[in-house]
């Protein structure tokens, strides 16, 4: 063995150096975000009915051979199964799997969309209000506060009242209404870390306000961030349904799981399959999205390293 | 170096005072003043280690954030270059900044945890824009890795991956980017093992005389400050009380303080007699106003008039400077 490793240490520093890239590479290979989130197995499961929904929504129209919006009588209240229609029909004999194929492009716009307005807004409002504090963190979180009194449907009505229907209205309102809960999450977890020592060393290093906000302090506050978001698109399809079941969010015939999810739930009696598949479409994919995210935070995290 | 007074100082910190408001628990109660350090004033010249010792809640900590501007000093003025550093802005301030280093006294809470090893030490590097080409980037990190006795296996791992000694090597690394001329390290060794301690003393005083550095060395612990420093300023409630070379306060301190402070070093035999002073009472609280000599309670010298005068720091002969009315000749 003493004879082997005589040569690797006296084949001087060329060798060294190849053999330590190689170790760099290696490491850094490994470490990717991307091999990361492929060795753990939930998040994989999140991923594939993410995208197994966003496949959906993209190629509804390739899918299915029914009308997505053509009413027909004759053919109302048919359970799964019957007369071709594998999901059955609702109460004015559209086909369900048409209108639930349909309904995942508005309902995964109007969650995704949502909550990004809703992160981008609430994670510069809070990074910015915890940050400088003083004067500038009292008005930004008093008018937060002042927004969360509202309930928030009354708040998305008030919003959609002013900005009128459409989807990007939907979006619009149920982003500004999720702003509040972002930023004071973020406000909180950068009144913590900005008083970390690895700030104040980048302090004393001569770090800008801008990069340290964005280079130190946004990744750290990355985890309950995660977590807040994957549970808002949850919120987010729910409240895009109750919005169209006032009449303000997306109208008839345009189908949403949510909207989907209120008429069917007039005829569970009778028909209980309208409400059931369009609800379980909604809990699959909030599922999926809180696997993802959970994947996701667990990748950015550089303690968990399997 | 004894004759430091011939020398032109690096760095001389005057004056230099730093209060903290305490709220008051009482609505439209005035608010308290701690008084964390009060009139210091020091001289610190090229090349040299000059330790700062005192025990805990002396304003050690304070003095070394102050002069690094992580604390906004009350009064007095810091001059580096002939310039007042507390008056600097801008491109100027930040100039100075990669001058004056700190190396911080937890390895823990003092790396960012979601950058690597390699994104830590550039960090200083990029925001200077000292080297622009990424790859002469990374191979100044490597070159500043080996120095501090890492190596390039460590590039790319997160601070939780290593032991307490290599993140007090990351945070040296760091301090080195930037080829600063002072560091203030600030009790780097007192988070560490023994044994890790002494590696990085050594590693301190190797890369003094390789880089020509200034550390303004803080600790509390009497052996390591013996071992590192070159002139040694002994602290007392938010002052310097006595300041001298190594050698001297070891052999002959003056200040009554330092004597006890000094007779609490175990004996280095145990045929050794040694006698132990013993200052009674606890250390008077640095909140309110300060009247008379901080040490006047508990000092077994203590006369009339140190309750009622604060003394200064004073040259006694050779550079050995003293605040205590006993060394007063007036």
């Amino acid at each position: 063995m003493m004879e082997n490793k005589e040569p690797v240490t006296a084949g001087g520093d060329a060798l060294g150096m190849q053999y330590s890239e190689e170790l760099l590479k290696r490491e850094r290979k490994a470490n990717s975000a991307w091999n990361k989130l492929r060795r753990n197995k939930t998040a994989m499961v999140g991923l594939f009915i993410v995208s197994l929904m966003i496949f959906i929504a993209v190629f509804a129209p390739l899918l299915t051979p029914f009308d997505h919006a053509k009413i027909n009588p004759a053919e109302a209240f048919m359970a799964p199964g019957e007369g071709g229609h594998i999901f059955g029909t609702d109460h004015v004999g559209r086909d369900l799997l048409t209108r639930v194929f349909y309904g995942a492009r508005v309902s995964l716009i109007v969650a995704f969309g949502g909550t990004v307005v809703a992160g981008c807004l609430g994670v510069i409002l809070g990074l910015v209000a915890g940050f400088f504090g003083g004067v500038v963190d009292s008005v930004i979180m008093r008018i937060m506060d002042g927004m969360l009194a509202f309930p928030f449907i009354l708040l998305a009505i008030i919003l959609m009242t002013v900005l009128g229907d459409g989807i990007f209205n939907v979006i619009l309102a149920i982003g500004i209404g999720n702003v509040p809960s972002f930023a004071r999450v973020v406000r909180g977890e950068v009144h913590i870390i900005k008083n970390e020592e690895y700030c104040n060393a980048a302090r004393v290093i001569g770090v800008s306000n801008v990069r340290m906000l964005f280079t130190h302090i946004l990744p750290n506050t990355i985890s309950p961030l995660i977590v807040y978001a994957t549970l808002g698109i949850a919120g987010a399809i729910i409240s895009e349904a109750a919005l169209s079941f006032l009449g303000l969010g997306i109208s008839e015939p345009t189908a949403s799981w949510g909207s989907i999810l209120q008429t069917g739930k007039n005829w569970m009696d009778g028909s209980p399959h309208i409400a059931t598949l369009s609800g379980a479409f909604i809990l699959v994919t909030v599922l999926g999205f809180n696997l993802l995210g959970d994947g996701i935070r667990d990748v950015l995290d550089p303690k968990m390293k399997k | 170096m004894t004759n430091t007074d011939s020398r032109q100082p690096l760095m001389r910190i005057s004056h230099l005072t730093k209060e903290f408001k305490l709220k008051s628990k009482r609505f439209g109660q005035k608010p308290q003043i701690l008084h964390a350090l009060s009139d210091v004033s020091l001289d610190v010249y090229e090349g040299e280690t000059l330790g700062i010792i005192g025990e805990s809640g002396c304003g050690k900590s304070t003095l070394g954030r102050t002069i690094i501007q992580l604390h906004k000093a009350t009064s007095g003025t810091v001059e580096y270059q002939s310039k007042n550093i507390f008056d600097l802005k801008g491109a100027e301030l930040k100039n100075i900044k990669k001058d004056i280093q700190m190396v911080f006294q937890d390895p823990f809470s003092s790396l960012d945890p979601r950058n690597t090893c390699e994104d830590i030490i550039a960090e200083p590097i990029k925001v200077h824009n000292i080297i622009s080409d990424p790859k002469k980037r990374q191979e100044r990190v490597l070159s500043l890795m080996r120095e501090v006795g890492l190596d390039v296996q460590h590039m790319n791992r997160y601070p939780h991956e290593f032991s307490g000694g290599q993140r007090q090597r990351i945070n040296v690394a760091r301090a080195l980017a930037l080829n600063p001329k002072i560091i203030v390290c600030d009790e780097p060794v007192s988070a560490l093992d023994v044994s890790i301690q002494a590696q990085v003393l050594n590693l301190f005083n190797r890369l003094q005389k390789q880089h020509n550095l200034t550390y303004i060395f803080i600790s509390h612990d009497l052996g390591v400050i013996k071992h590192i420093s070159d002139r040694i300023a002994i602290m007392y409630l938010g002052r310097v009380v006595e300041l001298c070379e190594a050698g001297q306060i070891y052999a002959n301190p003056l200040h009554p303080y330092t004597r006890a402070l000094l007779s609490a070093i175990p004996p280095e035999s145990p045929f050794e007699k040694k006698e132990r002073i013993v200052l009674k009472g606890e250390i008077p609280s640095p909140i309110g106003e300060q009247i008379g000599c901080p040490l006047a309670g508990r000092c077994p010298n203590c006369m009339e008039r140190c309750t009622r005068e604060i003394p200064t720091l004073r040259d006694v002969g050779d550079g050995h400077q003293v605040a205590c009315f006993l060394h007063h000749n007036d």
